[in-house]
């Protein structure tokens, strides 16, 4: 049995342990901490799903535990993330400035993912959240820059500040910290209040709109091995708080109601939740549309994904919850999938940008297929893992009838077509450019494991999610909510059933008639890429011949001048709050005495006069 | 035996006094003085009431020591005593003075009598004039001192009315006094406001607080720590001590949301004032403005318990981190945060401890601070003090992202290497205070022996 | 029900079904627009003996990525169109012929035939490419919010949609959603690459866009694609919005008259420029779709 105190130990122990390795040998401590994060994996995998995990506490007597089917299935997709992300630390670490305390971060981080979600109250959900933050707060600055770090502690920081507003609100209503009890007891008022602050700390945390200026900081600037578990794993943690705030707390406002009975029936509360959802994807995709670096813009992708998290727990039917949740499960692996590929690329050629890129696919053709695969299941599209989901939570909205929502989902269904092709055509297709056509080469093998285990899952998870589909039907139930029904090979939505097997069966069938017919066919002759139609130029330059800087200039030429409004409303918080801050120097802290004096004065007197009247 | 607590005043007065004579026994004295009252604190003073002159109370002069006073002491004492020994060699000749100030702070925590209290404010008040001096900037000194003089006039001046309504300069006499005739809260808002005006001045509050800046922005490895910690912790005792007992019986109605405003006011200018600030000990001493302000706060609403524990951590970290940056500034001559960048990339040990003592200051969990800032808010939660709440929580935003920019800049090099060399003595003190925040965050159990009651003069009074 | 290999060859039968009717239709078509731009024009099966002469030509190829590209975009094609239902009770798939697998495996083989296109290395290629993309982002949200409608309405099985509109006392949803109508045909503009939205293709303009690398079997994969995908598109229009067909003949007779009218007018046509393609769609299209789905939705008024 897999004892949750232990492990919890186990990583802290495991995180001294590979200080010292790393200190040593970095690759042997980064070996060590693969073996650490591995056993961690096994052990909850081996006991979670039969739900088996040993809660007990024995060691530290202030810490309880409890596994519930939500917190598991969190838990096991984190911690799955961080397992395949740890395989990338050896060739990665040895370059960081402090590389042994990269390890350590890594595993206490580790180390509060588990505590969050196998809490059974809100001091110790919180104590873990708060770990979690700082932890890998301190990964971050190890990337590019230094204020990402920043930006990632504030929205954090007020996002688990509101929670635990929160909490406090619920304490005093229920006199416990217990989760249930908590939440089971509020009413009214404090309902909503408390609604509200897990809002915000669920979408401070998701990095949805209008709290999503650290994602691109955050994510694009990390260290490479660290953006797929802040983007694939980490930010699912707002999905988690989201979970409490909107399908659990359900403060009793007004429905919404038209004079059509069918139709949307959703308190106000959680339709404002879906509106925010909504702005979050188009706003997501609008900014990954116009973004050069290939790690913000799956960042921005992560911010139009957790809308889509955000819409699916808002509609609050069973297939919309259901569709959430794999949801959660399919952008993890098709985000982490693709931050791990450009990870890959930007480890042999030093760059994340689209217009620094090119042609990578002649080299790393591994590389290419795993972030293909990723990109067709963030897009959603057939066989992938993203399309299940995404057809759930259409299926529920459209079963709403919500118009507006329903612009916006299919709005960032399709621009991400456009820009999950962005990296494909200009970093990886494309001509094959001159710096990188001799030291380029494909990836170790050991990077290329996790990566091609996470494109066998995001197969797996888009053909055969029956498995899956069960489980989150159990959490479906713990949330007092209908099953969504499922068999083996279908999934029955309220508007029609779907067979992502047969889809999958149709289109390999589909595949193999067109290969048969190309192979018959006469053999191609092969030219190099140089040799393509030029209207008659004579171009020398491979550069000349690549099309990437501004790929989308038509359209992003339509809105690119609202894109720095939430930015500058952010920036121009920080510039008021510094301001409030020299006003009080100017006002208290000045060189003459009089002022103080000044000040007492005219408090005494305030009192006087107030008492006199 | 009862007795013994006067000899914590007593030897280093003495020592004092000696020590003027002879130039060169005075490091010695000192040294052995701090490290006498430390173990006879810990080992023979006993809890109890201590009357001096033989008059008996309330007229006589008394000192009182229970587990608050005790708790205060021991803080004070031990973090004097570490300060003193890494900094004997090169301050010799703050060595009277600092006896002085050992004398005066050990008074102020244990004296049971008002206007003793006063005598113990001027006397610690002018030891701390003197140790501030030690950063040549004799202006700052100045206005710390007459600043400091109005404070402690205001304070006489509450004092004196306090006397002519009650009689009594006894804090046990006065207060039952108060309690047994019902005196109308009203009547109390002058003197009470005065007091706290008074002590608020040497607290740090905004914004009767315009000597700080002065006096730490140019501190160094003595007098950093000592006013930002020994001196910050004394004196929230000693606040919390009245409060907690005198003031609370005035603070009512419109006067405790006055009062609650501008502590919450303070709190919230006090972390803008650190987020505009570049300079590393201005960011610091802003910070510790604002959790004084909270320290004072958290003693206005009852929550004595949380609020001696918040005094213990703040005096920690911030020894830690005066000490660090005193010392960096020094060896560097700057302390720009953008000129001190990577100052711990060949400290690691430093930075670690650094890093340690800040988390801990922010609140965020493994140390000291976060078991403090849950269990504070908390109480401010059992207590409905939402708005309250609020601030804090918005003011700790503030105060996370500009430590958080800090550290950064503190942890990765930009293109000057900065060399900073921290003896072992150094060190050693760091890694046991990283290590004791460590500890209290992670086993909460010691904490949570105590409760609110430590403080027991009212329990005294309930008593006879 | 279960699958077995015949569902699989009626299927294939009908994707090779759609082929033969689509490039038959886009000969006549051709020789209709001869007529009216005063020619003669081609003969019917031009297009057969187009497609065939580059198959059997040698071609060249810019790497692994530009053949499977290919592949991958006819593999996708020829899937979605296994799929398509001919008549409302002829089907490959019975009710899995759900309406969102077309809207996305069709994406598939427009991924792969991108990816290829980008391969090639040529830039127009890729301005093509991206054209094509930004062109189905206008287009596809002013379609899918009266896709929302209809689905709301019939379910999301393109056979049981046909069979509501054709169920008694039901119109086709042309004459009962007319708006919806409306912005259905002008999205099947879009989706064709017909003028006035032709932009990614813009022969003159950018060398036929992402086409302009191929020759030999590739280019003559792509037109087999082609003409599946239009053959899908233009189907699903009928089924959708012209009450489907209840024998092959109705099918046959209702595709090729939405097929040429949408290419009379696009004959009569400029070409957008992208921009004005993205603005076009998100003005009126997008508004009509909106209001239609208010009226049929919240207020209940189907026709």
């Amino acid at each position: 049995m897999a004892n949750i105190e232990l492990l919890l130990l186990f990583l802290l122990a495991s995180g001294i342990v590979s200080y010292f390795l790393t200190k040593w040998k970095s690759f042997v401590g980064s070996v060590f901490t693969i073996f650490s994060t591995m056993f961690v994996f096994a052990s909850l995998a081996m006991y979670g799903f039969s739900g088996q995990l040993d809660t007990t506490v024995n060691v530290i007597p202030v810490l309880s535990f409890a596994q519930t089917n939500i917190g598991f299935y969190f838990a096991i997709i984190i911690v799955f993330v961080y397992l395949m992300v740890s395989f990338f630390h050896p060739y990665f670490v040895g370059e960081y400035k402090y590389k042994n305390s990269y390890n350590v971060m890594f595993l206490l981080s580790l180390a509060g993912v588990i505590g969050t979600f196998f809490a059974d109250n809100f001091i110790q959900l919180f104590f873990a959240f708060e770990f979690i933050v700082w932890t890998s707060m301190l990964l971050i600055p190890m990337g590019k820059s230094k204020k990402a770090a920043v930006s990632y502690y504030g929205f954090s920081a007020a996002g688990s500040f509101a929670m635990l507003f929160g909490i406090l609100v619920m304490r005093s209503v229920s006199g416990s910290f217990d989760i249930d009890l908590g939440l089971a007891s509020l009413a009214g008022g404090q309902a909503t209040l408390v609604f509200v602050m897990f809002l915000v700390a669920a979408f401070s945390k998701l990095g949805a709109f209008p709290f999503h200026i650290w994602l691109p900081e955050a994510h694009g600037n990390a260290p490479h091995p660290f953006s797929p578990v802040l983007s694939g794993a980490l930010v699912k943690l707002g999905a988690f708080v989201a979970v409490f705030a909107i399908l659990r707390i359900m403060p009793s406002t007004p429905l919404i109601d038209f004079a059509n009975s069918n139709l949307p029936h959703i308190p106000l509360g959680q339709y404002a939740v879906v509106i925010l959802g909504s702005l979050s994807i188009v706003f997501g995709t609008l900014m990954a549309i116009k973004e050069d670096d290939a790690k913000k813009l799956l960042a921005y992708s992560s911010m139009s994904h957790g809308g889509y998290i955000l819409v699916a727990f808002g509609i609050m039917t069973s297939q919309a919850v259901a569709g959430g949740f794999y949801h959660i499960l399919a952008h993890a692996l098709a985000s982490a999938g693709a931050f791990m590929a450009i990870a890959a690329v930007a480890k042999q050629t030093g760059t994340t940008k689209m217009s620094e890129l090119g042609g990578m696919i002649h080299k790393m053709p591994i590389t290419y297929i795993v972030y293909l695969v990723a990109i067709i299941s963030m897009a959603g599209i057939p066989p992938m893992g993203g399309f299940i989901s995404k057809w759930l939570i259409f299926q529920a909205v459209i079963d709403k009838g919500m118009i507006f929502v329903a612009i916006a989902v299919f709005f960032g269904s399709i621009g991400s077509f456009l820009y999950v092709f962005r990296p494909l055509a200009a970093l990886f297709l494309g001509q094959e450019l001159r710096e990188y056509k001799v030291k380029v080469k494909e990836a170790p093998f050991l990077m290329l494991l996790p990566m091609l285990i996470i494109t066998a899952l995001n197969v797996y998870t888009g053909v055969i999610p029956s498995a899956i589909l069960n489980f989150t039907n159990g959490m479906l139930v713990d949330l007092g909510l209908a099953p969504v029904s499922i068999t083996m090979w279908d999934i029955v939505g309220t508007t029609g059933t779907l067979n992502p097997a047969l889809i999958a069966l149709v289109f390999g069938f589909g595949v193999v008639i067109a290969f048969i017919i190309f192979i018959v066919l006469k053999k191609s002759k092969k030219v190099t890429l140089m040799e393509t139609y030029t209207a008659g130029n004579f171009v020398h330059d491979e550069q000349l011949l690549h099309y990437t800087k501004d790929f989308y200039a038509p359209l992003e030429r339509l809105y690119i001048k609202y894109t720095t409004i939430m930015k500058e409303f952010y920036e121009t918080l920080a510039v008021k709050v510094k301001e409030i801050g020299r006003f009080g120097k100017y006002l208290f802290m000045n060189k003459f005495i009089g002022t103080t004096i000044l000040w007492i004065i005219a408090i005494l007197l305030f009192l006087l006069v107030g008492e006199v009247l | 035996m009862s007795s013994l607590a006067v000899l914590l005043i007593a030897i280093p007065l003495i020592a004092a006094f000696v020590s003027i004579l002879s130039k060169k026994v005075a490091p010695y004295l000192l040294l052995i003085a701090s490290l006498i009252n430390v173990i006879l604190l810990f080992y023979f003073v006993p809890d109890g009431i201590v009357v001096i002159g033989g008059y008996d109370l309330p007229y006589g002069i008394n000192l009182f020591v229970d587990t608050f006073s005790r708790t205060g002491l021991g803080v004070v004492n031990v973090l004097f005593l570490v300060i003193v020994l890494l900094n004997i060699v090169e301050f010799k000749k703050y060595s009277s003075v600092l006896l002085v100030a050992l004398a005066g702070l050990n008074g102020l925590l244990l004296t049971g009598d008002l206007f003793n209290l006063f005598v113990f404010l001027e006397i610690s008040g002018i030891a701390a004039y003197l140790i501030t001096t030690s950063n040549h900037k004799p202006l700052a000194t100045f206005r710390y001192l007459i600043i400091g003089a109005v404070g402690s006039s205001l304070y006489l001046f509450g004092l004196i009315i306090f006397y002519g309504m009650f009689g009594t300069l006894n804090l046990m006499d006065m207060v039952s006094f108060i309690q047994a005739n019902n005196v109308d809260p009203s009547a109390l808002v002058l003197p009470a406001m005065l007091m706290f005006i008074g002590l608020g001045v040497e607290a740090k509050l905004l914004p009767f607080n315009s000597w700080v800046k002065g006096v730490l922005k140019d501190s160094n490895t003595l007098s950093g720590p000592m006013i930002a910690a020994v001196y910050a912790a004394t004196i929230s005792f000693v606040f919390g001590r009245i409060i907690n007992n005198l003031l609370t019986l005035a603070f009512v109605g419109n006067l405790l949301i006055v009062v609650l405003v501008l502590l919450a006011v303070g709190i919230f200018i006090a972390e803008a004032m650190a987020f505009a600030s570049t300079k590393v000990r201005e960011i610091l001493l802003y910070s510790s403005i604002a959790q004084a302000s909270i320290v004072i706060l958290l003693f206005v609403n009852g929550i004595v318990l949380w609020a001696v524990y918040l005094i213990i951590a703040n005096a920690l970290s911030k020894t830690v981190m005066f000490l660090v940056i005193n010392k960096a500034t020094k060896d560097h001559g700057d302390d720009e945060s953008d000129s001190l960048q990577g100052v711990f990339s060949k400290n690691i040990l430093v930075g670690i401890t650094f890093s340690v003592a800040t988390l801990s200051v922010m609140g965020l969990p493994l140390f000291m601070g976060f078991v403090v800032k849950l269990n504070y808010l908390t109480e401010l939660a059992v207590g409905a003090q939402w708005a309250l709440l609020a601030v804090i929580l918005i003011s700790s935003i503030i105060e996370g992202i500009y430590f958080v920019r800090m550290l950064i800049k503190l942890w990765y090099p930009e293109k000057n290497e900065v060399t900073v060399k921290f003896d072992l003595g150094f060190k050693v003190v760091f890694v046991a205070i990283a290590l004791i925040l460590l500890a209290l965050g992670t086993y909460t159990a010691p904490l949570n022996t105590l409760d609110n009651s430590i403080d027991t003069i009212a329990e005294v009074i309930d008593n006879g | 029900m279960s699958i077995t290999i015949l569902n699989f060859l009626i299927g294939l039968g009908i994707a090779f079904f759609g082929f033969v009717l689509q490039t038959s239709i886009a000969g006549l078509n051709r020789k209709i627009v001869g007529r009216l731009q005063k020619r003669v024009g081609p003969r019917w099966y031009q297009e057969f003996l187009d497609i065939f002469k580059l198959l059997s030509k040698r071609a060249t190829s810019h790497g692994w990525i530009f053949d499977f590209g290919v592949i991958m975009a006819l593999g996708g094609i020829i899937a979605t169109a296994m799929f398509m239902p001919l008549t409302s009770t002829f089907n490959a798939f019975g009710t899995y012929d759900n309406f969102f697998i077309f809207v996305y495996l069709l994406a598939v083989g427009m991924l792969g035939m991108a990816m290829s296109a980008s391969g090639s290395g040529n830039p127009w290629a890729s301005i093509g490419v991206m054209r094509a993309l930004t062109t189905m982002l206008a287009y596809e949200v002013p379609f899918m919010i009266i896709i929302l409608t209809i689905i709301k309405i019939a379910g999301s099985s393109l056979t049981g949609i046909q069979l509501y509109q054709q169920a008694a006392g039901n119109n086709w949803f042309l004459i009962a959603l007319p708006l919806g109508g409306i912005v259905g045909f002008i999205s099947l503009m879009g989706m064709l690459g017909k003028k006035p939205f032709e932009t990614y293709i813009a022969p003159a303009e950018i060398a036929s866009g992402p086409m302009v690398e191929y020759g030999g079997k590739q280019l003559g994969m792509l037109f087999i694609m082609h003409e599946i995908t239009v053959f899908i598109e233009v189907s699903l229009f009928v089924h959708l919005f012209l009450g489907g067909a209840t024998n092959i003949f109705i099918f046959i007779l209702k595709y090729f008259l939405v097929y040429t009218l949408a290419n009379l007018i696009s004959n009569v046509n400029g070409r957008f420029k992208i921009d004005q393609v993205v603005t076009f769609f998100y003005k009126w299209p997008l508004i009509l779709a909106i209001v239609q789905a208010f009226i049929a939705i919240y207020l209940g008024w189907v026709i």
